[in-house]
């Protein structure tokens, strides 16, 4: 403030001496303006909880490279589920309410192709200042192993790794990557896209250790030596259809057809699973409606067949991506639906037809068939277990992987006691603790990113139950109000349609496996993320900034800080703030209620 | 009348027949006015034309802003002023009073905007001729107020005007009667602008609107401030007497020409002293000479500067004065000539004081004559007036009023003719 | 999208502890003004809420020198700062003349008029909120039809239409003429910066919401500039001599009801009144149309 010590020193006209900082207009407010960080729904609906909002950002301003490091940090495989997942996230994308979602999935493999093409590698978790949970490395010189090399296990390994344990991976196969390898075709999942993420982790550590089939190549003794294992054997088994005709050639389960189609040329049953190697009067029929149907459909044609999947209910009940059905229709496959299978007909042992019953009709048909390939769900292979299958029942697996006892409530059992030793009467604390996931342990459907998320969830349980860190919230994402649509201003978006892939031509498409669509371009990729909203996460957009009547928002390194010595609560910034990143709050020590008073 | 002076430096003045108003544009021309920003109104018009066209020829290398009324001249001018350049207008009558806002603006930025009044009557009806009223009625507003009695006057106060105002931050006005000055030619002498450049240094004021330093000029001005402001106002104004003296003083040395805040004319031993301004001075100078040749003992004060008031001068030459005599060619109405009301106000707290008449003449144009001045030194001298001590401590009884009929003529008592039958009234009855 | 508005200058010319009423448009008017004409600037405030908001004795809120000035005398002390300026050699300085509506439509129109027609070198800024604000909220020739203000009670509401001013101005054939408000800064600041490279007169008409004045919510201030644009009744554009007539930004045209409901001043307003403001809207729009369309055509 400026005093005049006498007249003399007053200037004799009405001159500014000084500025209005002396004048706190912030004590003129009852409410007061807020920044907060919500939730975006696409991360809420990530199974593995991708920072969507956060890597979408940094594409926009085309920082790449840590774009791709904050998203492997919730997921250590983004060119494989930029490919292959179901991608929740754009379903819970606001912006469908507004025009269509966000291509995260997009997006997400052009990070991970990125990353695979510039040969980028995690910084080493001794350097790593922001290891997965954000958490200071225990730098223990904990082992910890891994059963099943699946998308599970993987990633269960690749937070562990993160972590700092040191990991060794146990599969089953003569190659890892589980469902990932064998399961998926490479028209969907090119074989060096999978075997370049999971080399990553080979470079970080993990050691990966193949044709070591538990309960068979390995041991539950040979495990006793580590502090931890996580069990992700997966669902390999293929239930029967329960028909006459079933036994014998000429039926396959779809996991079988498929890992004739993706394992190393030559050992098929088909003698040649390459492109066309099915006579062009060849006839499959695929019995089922989840992915794994569509993926041998497409397979078939691709072998040359004509083919026909027959599923007991209608087009908008099927499990698989919609995507996946419309491709696969777009490629010539038949879909018969509501039509459940009857008995498979067989002339000299070879299949040569199904007879099927329509539920809509009742009425009997016999269809014509070669090859019967049945895809109507999987269940795991615990024979590995002293007690088999049926020892698993009666519990279930938390959302730290910690097995549950039903039978008790729910109760978590005890770490030291999970599992096996319950069932082997082992003294509590001979053996290392079990955790599981995967599609062992997960109830239908199952599917890629859950299994990423089951593995991550079960290398936090391993962390806290090791490094002795109890509470989840603690570790576990933040308790977020979602952001919804309602709380956005859309006046600041304009319309605009989502960027495609490109994807070569149908008639391309059936004479290879070749992967049938093409990742973003930079340019691509920068136009589709400013698509996104930032849903409830500041991204610097300036409005705030640039509409406060009062030059009390600075921008700063830091975001923008509100100056409320100044601030009137107008409310202006919150109200122009595209993506409810900001709120009102009424002020406690409320010196403006007269105004409030007064304004009502 | 201004005084000769031997101290003159010696130079080759120009001598040219001017009117008043050019003898206005002269003046402003030789302070090297910079911008200038005026409306035509009769009788000032000869001013701007003079001034447009100096300034088109190049011969004063200043901007005129040709504005759309007069309140917008002195707006500009504030403007213009505020950043930091000598500034000047001239305007009359209606002119000044649609000013009247700005006047006060200008004297309360503290900008030291002279300007050039010729006094006119104010309509309605209109009346273009001389008539104090216009320049009286800014009074209050903080401007210094110089009435002059030839063109030589009007030139030599406009580059006095610059220096006393600039000194004290305060705008001056330089009054001149119309058509009796602005339209009459007489010779004028006009200085070398080597001299005028010496006299008046360019104009530097300390604060300015200036990007480089930002302020903001005349903004809100709470209580706790204003009386202040306004204080500081008065200060200057009540103060000014040496600035004005000194002024007036060092013209006089390099110009051989100087005026005084008031010019006393035969006082010594006057009985009767006649208060006047303006050119009607002359006539009453010539009037005195032959009152005095008829042994009568009267004399006469001219007032030159009206603001600031010269109260101590005031004081001085009507110390003991038996009868004084104002002429006022304005009125106040419902309080009589605003000059009376003035020498009233500076007696009122001096003991050797004697009785004010207030005589009101030439309205509107209409002459003064020797016989006016004769009527009103009559009537000064020979009036009854009350004396000291009369009423012996009891409050007066209210005299018997009777409203004034319309178009009626003083009421008995409060009117004199002159022998010429000129009318003449007297303001407040003594 | 991204809404990082390009073309907006970082550099703040206002101080924090104006005392513009919470949401002010005119506060928020002349922080983007002043970001888009520099330091170099002259301002010349007539009475108006801009007389108080900058800050009383001895403060300033701006970082520019500002002659606080007489209601009526933005035209005329614009010109003599100009002037004063202009014979000290100074030609980077620009000098803005800044009122209210009231000051520019009403009291002083005259000495705009005059200014303008003799093609002053300055830009006249006319932050419109509608009425005498700094007053109370008096009816002005700036103050929509049928528009509620003290002077213009409920029961008896303005009868007149407001006063196109921009239609005078372009009338004057001055050098340039723009609309703009605060709903979009960037328009408003390629405007400003637009005047300022130009030599002569220019006139810039800012629609500046007032919370108290409008009866409306502080914190949709934007908003109402939006819904006023987008509802075409205040169109974006500028007028180039008088004669190119160019819109700046293409409106939604979305119901001029959105725009009045938001507001107190119009809660009287029954569906005909409405229908009536919809009407004298479109039909001004259309006129615009053609003046702009008449322009491109020749």
């Amino acid at each position: 403030m400026i005093h005049f010590s006498s007249r003399d020193k007053m200037p004799s006209f009405a001159l500014s001496l000084g500025t209005t900082l002396v004048n706190k207009t912030g004590t003129w407010r009852y409410v007061r303006p807020l920044y907060r960080n919500l939730l975006p729904p696409c991360q809420e609906g990530c199974p593995a909880g991708e920072p969507v909002q956060g890597y979408l950002d940094l594409v926009r301003r085309e920082a790449y490279r840590q774009a791709w490091e904050l998203l492997v940090q919730a997921n250590p495989f983004p060119a494989v589920c930029g490919r292959v997942c179901y991608h929740p996230c754009e379903t819970a994308c606001n912006r469908h309410f507004f025009d269509s979602s966000v291509k995260i999935h997009h997006l997400e493999r052009f990070l991970g192709d990125l990353a695979l093409e510039k040969g980028w590698e995690l910084p080493p978790p001794s350097a790593s200042k922001e290891a997965a949970f954000g958490k200071e490395i225990p730098g223990a010189s904990r082992e910890i192993a891994i059963v099943g090399s699946g998308p599970a296990g993987l990633s269960c390994a690749y937070f562990l790794a993160r972590l700092g344990y040191r990991l060794t991976v146990f599969e089953a196969l003569s190659a890892p990557g589980g469902m990932l390898a064998s399961g998926i075709p490479e028209y969907r999942l090119p074989k060096e896209v999978l075997s370049g993420e999971i080399s990553r982790l080979s470079l970080m550590g993990v050691k990966i250790v193949t044709g070591a089939r538990f309960g068979k190549d390995l041991s539950l003794e040979d495990l006793g030596r580590f502090q931890a294992v996580f069990l992700a054997p997966g669902a390999p088994l293929a239930p029967p259809l329960q028909i006459p005709g079933e036994e014998g050639e000429g039926v396959l389960s779809g996991l079988d057809f498929l890992d004739q189609v993706n394992l190393p040329r030559g050992a098929s049953p088909l003698q040649a699973p390459a492109a066309g190697s099915m006579p062009g009067h060849s006839q499959v029929l695929v019995i089922g409606g989840g992915n794994t149907a569509m993926d041998c459909a497409r397979s078939a044609r691709r072998l040359g067949a004509q083919v026909t999947v027959v599923y007991r209910k209608t087009r908008s009940q099927m499990p698989a991506i919609g995507e996946e059905v419309e491709d696969a229709l777009q490629e010539g496959v038949t879909l018969l639906e509501s039509t459940i299978p009857l008995r498979i007909l067989r002339e000299e042992g070879r299949v040569v037809a199904l007879e099927c019953k329509s539920l809509l009709t009742g009425e009997a048909s016999t269809l014509p068939a070669d090859l019967i390939v049945t895809a109507i769900g999987q269940s795991p292979d615990l024979s590995f277990l002293p007690g088999g299958a049926g020892s698993l029942k009666g519990l279930s697996i938390d959302q730290q992987g910690r097995v549950l006892d039903e039978d008790k409530g729910g109760a978590p059992r005890d770490p030291q006691g999970l599992l096996l030793e319950s069932r082997t009467g082992s003294r509590p604390g001979s053996r290392p603790p079990f955790f599981a996931g995967g599609d062992a342990a997960l109830s239908i459907p199952r599917r890629v990113v859950d299994a990423i998320a089951s593995g991550k969830r079960g290398a936090l349980g391993i962390y806290q139950l090791l490094e002795s860190r109890e509470s989840a919230s603690e570790s576990g994402p933040p308790g977020l109000t979602v952001a919804e649509y309602s709380f956005l201003n859309t006046v600041y978006f304009a319309k605009t349609p989502p960027t495609p892939l490109q994807r070569i031509a149908m008639e391309e498409r059936l004479k290879s496996f070749r992967e049938i669509e093409r990742g973003y371009a930079l340019q691509a990729a920068g136009q589709e993320a400013l698509r996104c909203f930032s849903c409830g996460v500041c991204n610097s957009c300036d409005n705030c900034w640039l509409f406060c009547p009062d030059t009390a928002i600075a921008r700063t390194p830091e975001g923008y800080v509100i100056a409320y010595d100044y601030c009137k609560g107008c409310g202006v910034c919150v109200r122009e703030c595209p993506r409810g990143a900001m709120t009102m709050e009424e002020e406690l020590n409320s010196g403006g209620a007269w105004l409030k008073e007064e304004m009502r | 009348m201004s005084h000769t002076t031997a101290e003159a430096k010696k130079s080759s003045p120009l001598k040219k027949v001017l009117m008043g108003n050019h003898a206005v544009s002269w003046g402003a021309r030789l302070c090297r006015v910079k911008v200038i920003s005026a409306y035509p109104i009769t009788p000032q018009t000869q001013v701007v034309e003079m001034l447009s066209e100096m300034c088109a020829k190049g011969e004063l290398d200043a901007k005129f802003i040709p504005v759309e009324s007069e309140h917008s001249a002195m707006a500009a001018l504030i403007g213009a002023a505020s950043t930091g350049v000598r500034t000047f207008t001239a305007t009359s009558s209606h002119g000044l009073l649609l000013m009247h806002e700005m006047i006060h603006w200008a004297a309360g930025a503290r900008l030291p905007i002279v300007m050039a009044e010729v006094n006119r009557a104010i309509g309605p009806g209109w009346n273009i001729w001389a008539d104090q009223g216009d320049s009286l009625s800014q009074r209050d507003t903080g401007w210094m107020q110089c009435y002059v009695e030839s063109n030589q006057e009007v030139l030599d106060t406009i580059i006095q005007g610059y220096k006393i105002a600039e000194t004290l931050m305060m705008p001056l006005m330089v009054v001149l009667d119309a058509f009796y000055l602005s339209h009459t030619y007489e010779p004028v002498e006009i200085p070398d602008q080597s001299l005028v450049d010496e006299y008046l240094p360019p104009y530097t004021p300390p604060q300015i609107l200036d990007p480089a330093h930002p302020h903001a000029f005349g903004g809100l001005v709470p209580p706790e401030h204003y009386m202040e402001m306004r204080y500081k106002m008065q200060e200057a104004l009540e103060r000014a007497r040496p600035v004005i003296e000194e002024a007036d003083g060092e013209f006089g040395k390099i110009f051989g020409r100087s005026y005084g805040l008031v010019e006393p004319y035969r006082l010594e031993d006057a009985e009767a002293v006649l208060v006047t301004s303006a050119t009607a001075t002359g006539t009453a100078r010539t009037v005195i000479d032959r009152f005095r040749n008829e042994g009568k003992k009267v004399g006469l004060l001219k007032i030159r500067l009206f603001r600031p008031f010269p109260t101590d001068l005031i004081r001085r030459y009507l110390h003991g004065k038996k009868r004084i005599g104002v002429l006022d060619r304005n009125i106040g109405f419902g309080a009589g000539g605003i000059f009376a009301q003035e020498v009233k106000a500076a007696l009122c707290n001096y003991p050797e004081r004697g009785p004010v008449l207030d005589y009101i003449a030439g309205l509107g144009g209409r002459d003064i004559t020797p016989a006016t001045i004769s009527a009103i030194l009559n009537d000064l001298l020979e009036r009854k007036l009350p004396s000291p001590g009369q009423l012996r401590g009891h409050p007066p009884e209210l005299p018997p009023q009777k409203p004034c009929k319309p178009g009626g003529v003083p009421p008995e008592g409060a009117g004199i003719v002159s022998p010429d039958g000129e009318m003449i009234w007297i303001g407040v009855r003594p | 999208m991204s809404v990082t508005i390009p073309g907006i200058p970082q550099e703040e010319y206002c101080y924090s502890g104006n005392v513009a009423c919470p949401g002010c448009g005119a506060g928020l008017a002349m922080r983007y003004a002043l970001k888009a004409l520099g330091p170099k600037t002259i301002l010349a405030i007539t009475a108006s809420c801009w007389s108080i908001i900058a800050g009383p004795f001895p403060y300033s809120n701006l970082k520019v020198p500002v002659l606080h000035t007489a209601f009526e005398t933005g035209g005329s002390v614009a010109s003599g700062i100009r002037a004063g300026l202009d014979v000290k050699g100074d030609r980077e300085t620009v000098v803005v003349a800044w009122a209210g509506d009231g000051g520019t439509f009403d009291i002083g129109i005259q000495a705009l008029s005059g200014a303008v027609e003799r093609n002053e070198d300055f830009i006249y800024v006319c932050y419109d909120n509608e009425a005498y604000m700094n007053t109370g909220i008096q009816r002005s020739s700036a103050t929509p039809f049928k528009a509620w203000t003290t002077t213009t009670p409920f029961h008896h509401p303005k009868g007149e239409p407001k006063k196109d001013m921009m239609a005078i101005m372009a009338a004057h054939k001055i050098p340039y003429a723009a609309t703009a408000t605060l709903a979009f800064p960037d328009d408003l600041v390629r405007k400003f910066k637009k005047a300022r490279a130009i030599r002569g007169s220019r006139f810039i008409h800012i629609l500046a919401p007032c919370p108290p004045g409008w009866k409306a919510d502080p914190s949709e201030t934007i908003l109402l500039c939006r819904l006023a644009v987008e509802s075409r009744l205040f169109p974006l554009y500028e007028v180039e001599n008088g004669e190119k007539w160019t819109l700046t930004y293409s409106p939604q045209g979305t119901p001029v009801e959105e725009y009045l409901k938001k507001q107190g001043r119009f809660s009287h307003f029954s569906e005909d009144d409405i229908r009536l403001a919809q009407e004298n809207v479109e039909r001004r729009w259309k006129e615009l149309c053609r003046q702009a369309s008449l322009q491109e055509a020749s």
